[in-house]
């Protein structure tokens, strides 16, 4: 055996025992191809250590006619099997997984937000709502309050809207009235009154104005 | 006998080859997956034979099987052995082959192997497998004696160099540390004691080339 051919057998050896790397590795598995011996050499090497592993031989070496109608099957399907492989790596570029799905940790925080938002656009509508027909119910409460006239008639009902007014009432200010009152001010007026209510001093002024 | 497991002894040694045939084959060289081949070809062959009855369908099961291991090859990530993943591929590969010829007519439930069997059920009670003959059973005897003989009588150094790594399945570099020399050196002793084993079993094997294992 000439050194160069005692290399190339070495290499099988250390490539079953994985042991080759780079160059080597490369080139043993170029020698294995062209060489028959080196096949054989690749098969024995492994039967060796099964046996010396297990300490029996279940199996026989491998079968060059197997070997080389596989060998034709393969590269007869390697139109499918490379079209497949770009395919493949095609996939990976697109890199799927880069790209949000709709079930993705992102997608449900907007899907949250929005959530939230509709729920407090649907919060403030109503409150809108509610202030509205809460003022409305003042509005009301204004319209069903008895006439100036008619408060002033009895002590009771003066009373009653001093507390009113007391208990933080809006005061209407009528501009005409108001000047009204500037230009009477002997009828009208807070001073008139002890206590300083504004709605009643209008009532003042009504019930002088009779 | 026992059954055909993937985790067997007979698996490979970490540190082996196939996980860089396979990065290779993957790369697009054939000739890297044609040595994975090599090596488990009658491993597959035994294995599937255990689930068909039919021996001339062993053949074309197994091809099938290397045929979609090439395709799926991208599929492996080497979280488990080469051959563990090889042996799944070959078990559905089967079980394909099987439920496609019960609907053939043509073909007798003799054939056939029940494809709702568990595997390692299947074939534990199946045993001895039927591709088993006295001849090749005693040949196998033979071998492993001879094997055995070499052995004994190779040179220390050679022996232990063979028996660090194939036995206790170490690496180069741990066997150089522990005989005290360079890992070249360990290549060049292993790669002695194999050929020195090799001569003496090639005409052994050769012989029983051509005959159903």
């Amino acid at each position: 055996m000439s050194d160069a051919s005692h290399v190339k057998e070495e290499w099988v050896s250390a490539l079953v025992d994985g042991e080759l790397r780079d160059e080597e590795f490369a080139r043993a598995i170029v020698y294995i191809e062209d060489s028959r011996v080196a096949r054989e050499a690749w098969d024995t090497y492994h039967l060796v250590g099964e046996v010396l592993r297990s300490g029996k031989l279940e199996t026989l070496g491998h079968d060059e006619i197997f070997i080389e109608r596989l060998r034709r099957e393969l590269t007869s399907n390697a139109h499918d099997t490379v079209a497949f492989e770009q395919d493949r790596k095609r996939l990976e570029r697109v890199n799927l997984s880069a790209v949000p799905a709709a079930n993705d940790s992102w997608w449900r925080r907007v899907a949250g937000l929005a959530s939230v938002a509709f729920v407090g656009i649907l919060v403030w509508q109503a409150a809108q709502w509610l202030g509205q027909g809460n003022s409305a119910g003042n509005t009301s409460t204004l319209a069903q309050a008895p006439a100036p006239a008619q408060a002033s008639a009895s002590s009771a009902s003066s009373a009653s809207l001093e507390a009113t007014d007391s208990g933080g009432a809006v005061m209407l200010r009528d501009p005409q009235l108001d000047a009204l009152l500037a230009a009477h001010r002997q009828h009208g007026g807070v001073t008139a009154l002890q206590v300083p209510a504004g709605f009643l001093r209008n009532a003042t002024f009504n019930e002088a104005s009779r | 006998m026992t059954p055909e497991r993937p985790d067997d002894a007979r698996a490979s040694l970490p540190g082996d080859s196939d996980l860089l045939l396979v990065e290779r084959a993957r790369a697009g060289d054939q000739r890297a997956f044609e040595l994975l081949v090599i090596k488990y070809q009658r491993r597959v062959e035994r294995l599937v034979g255990r689930m068909v009855r039919d021996v001339d369908l062993v053949p074309d099961i197994a091809q099938e099987t290397f045929i979609r291991a090439y395709r799926a090859l991208h599929q492996f990530r080497g979280d488990a052995q080469f051959y563990t993943w090889l042996y799944r591929i070959a078990v559905n590969t089967a079980k394909k082959f099987l439920l496609e010829l019960k609907h053939d007519p043509t073909v007798s439930e003799s054939a056939l192997a029940s494809k709702d069997e568990d595997d390692e059920t299947f074939i534990a009670r199946n045993e001895p497998s039927t591709d088993e003959t006295p001849e090749s059973t005693l040949a196998a005897k033979e071998i492993t004696q001879v094997i055995d003989e070499v052995l004994a009588q190779l040179p220390d150094d050679l022996r232990q160099a063979i028996t660090l790594r194939e036995m206790e399945g170490l690496s180069y570099e741990d066997i150089a540390e522990l005989m005290a020399c360079p890992i070249g050196t360990v290549r060049s002793r292993i790669f002695r004691a194999r050929e020195a084993i090799s001569l003496r079993v090639r005409p052994m094997l050769e012989r029983q080339m051509g005959k159903r294992w």
